[in-house]
């Protein structure tokens, strides 16, 4: 034995917990080499001085037990909901007579993390999600926004000065009663349309102007590269207003008493 | 409920304080096991030891108030460096106050397995268990714990090591 081999074979004899002196070659050298035997020393010494003898060793509060007994029982004697599946051990069951029981099995360290990542997975999602309303509400498009009125959602609303009117209901342009100064700001409602290769996005907003170029370009657009919808099909809106039909177009406008269309030309 | 607690309470307990260094510290972390313990006793097979599984548990609290305290991770304070490193070292006071203190020193995993092997003298497939590691790497845990343990003694001026002479 040299001293590199020393380190090993003093290792397993620790880890076997043998006595050092059980091993004659270890005795052997350690008896030759000083730093060897010190080493050989100290190492007994310290480890030993780590197993507490009744007299040093710390001990729990007289009333511990009762302490935890009484938490648990507070907690125990909250209702909580039944673990399906899960058979109940009761304590006293897991006191052993000797302490010569067998290890078997593992318990995962890894999934207090994964539960820990679900919470957070689910918190960050929440956010998302009341982030994604708060800007489909109005945060983005402040003022725009149609929101419901008596719990109809305008299709568009119309400026006429300082005023804005909500859109309730369908139409064509050219039934609308323009004045001097108007302007229509249309969000059709593109939910009721079927799916097709185009389809306007909340961006796209229709800007109307008494002329009807804007309300002619987003026609034959949405014709064009939808030939599948014909001009006054029903199923794609309650249009009597001939082949627009964006579920249900726009015109009147409210307050109810305050429509621009015409009483013989307002929708059905 | 009760013979479960005063079974255990001292094995746990002497862990948590090794772990943590702080008498307060090791019994609320100590209470605090039984309690996870007795909030999952639906999940532990009985077919399995009960011990290995209770310092699973405390050993899990223990990081997480290590965690929790951050940098001041074991607090003790510095021992005097000893004036004399022959004749009474020994003394089993300052022996344990030094000892104590290369705990703390130690990373969380070398302090675990070491006060699991030679204080709690767990075996390796235990503290497999309990750790949740190869007895491999519980091993190599072990074995670089008593070399820091000896390196602060000399370090600590306990233990002077004088050049091999074969």
């Amino acid at each position: 034995v040299n001293c590199d081999d020393f380190e090993a074979r003093l290792q397993d004899l620790l880890d076997q917990r043998f006595p050092p002196g059980d091993d004659l070659e270890l005795v052997a050298h350690s008896l030759q080499c000083e730093p060897c035997r010190e080493q050989l020393e100290w190492q007994q010494t310290s480890l030993a001085s780590l197993r507490w003898s009744d007299a040093r060793s710390p001990r729990v509060s007289a009333d511990f037990a009762d302490r935890v007994v009484q938490l648990a029982r507070l907690e125990t004697s909250r209702p909580a909901a039944p673990e399906c599946g899960v058979r109940r051990v009761a304590p006293d069951r897991l006191v052993p007579e000797q302490r010569t029981w067998e290890l078997r099995g593992r318990v995962s360290s890894g999934r207090r993390w994964v539960s820990s990542l679900a919470a957070w997975g689910m918190a960050l999602s929440l956010c998302l999600l009341l982030v994604a309303l708060w800007w489909g509400r109005g945060g983005r498009w402040s003022g725009e926004v149609p929101l419901a009125i008596d719990g109809e959602i305008p299709l568009a609303w119309q400026t006429r000065g300082d005023t804005r009117l909500p859109v309730l209901s369908g139409g064509m342009p050219s039934d609308l009663s323009w004045g001097a100064g108007d302007s229509w700001r249309v969000f059709p409602p593109w939910e009721s349309l079927p799916r097709g290769p185009y389809r306007p996005g909340p961006d796209d907003p229709l800007a109307l102007r008494p002329d009807s170029t804007s309300y002619q370009i987003w026609i034959s657009t949405l014709t064009a590269q939808w030939p599948d919808v014909a001009p006054s099909v029903a199923a794609i809106g309650r249009s009597d207003c001939g082949w627009f039909a964006a579920g249900g177009g726009f015109a009147r406008s409210g307050p109810r008493d305050h429509s621009p269309l015409a009483p013989d030309r307002r929708p059905r | 409920m009760r013979m479960l607690v005063e079974r255990y309470q001292h094995v746990v307990f002497r862990l948590c304080y090794r772990m943590l260094g702080q008498r307060q510290d090791a019994e609320d972390v100590a209470q605090e096991t039984f309690l996870r313990a007795f909030r999952s006793l639906g999940q532990f097979d009985p077919q399995r030891a009960f011990e290995p599984w209770l310092l699973t548990i405390a050993a899990n609290r223990c990081r997480t108030v290590l965690a929790a305290r951050g940098k001041r991770r074991y607090a003790r304070e510095l021992p005097e460096m000893l004036a004399d490193p022959s004749g009474d070292v020994l003394a089993a006071r300052q022996m344990e106050e030094e000892l104590t203190f290369a705990l703390g020193r130690m990373r969380e995993e070398y302090r675990l397995a070491l006060v699991l092997f030679h204080e709690q003298e767990r075996s390796y497939a235990e503290m497999s268990e309990i750790l949740d590691r190869p007895v491999g790497t519980i091993k190599t845990w072990v074995h670089r714990a008593r070399q820091e343990l000896l390196a602060h003694l000399r370090s600590r001026g306990i233990w002077q090591e004088s050049a091999c002479e074969l």
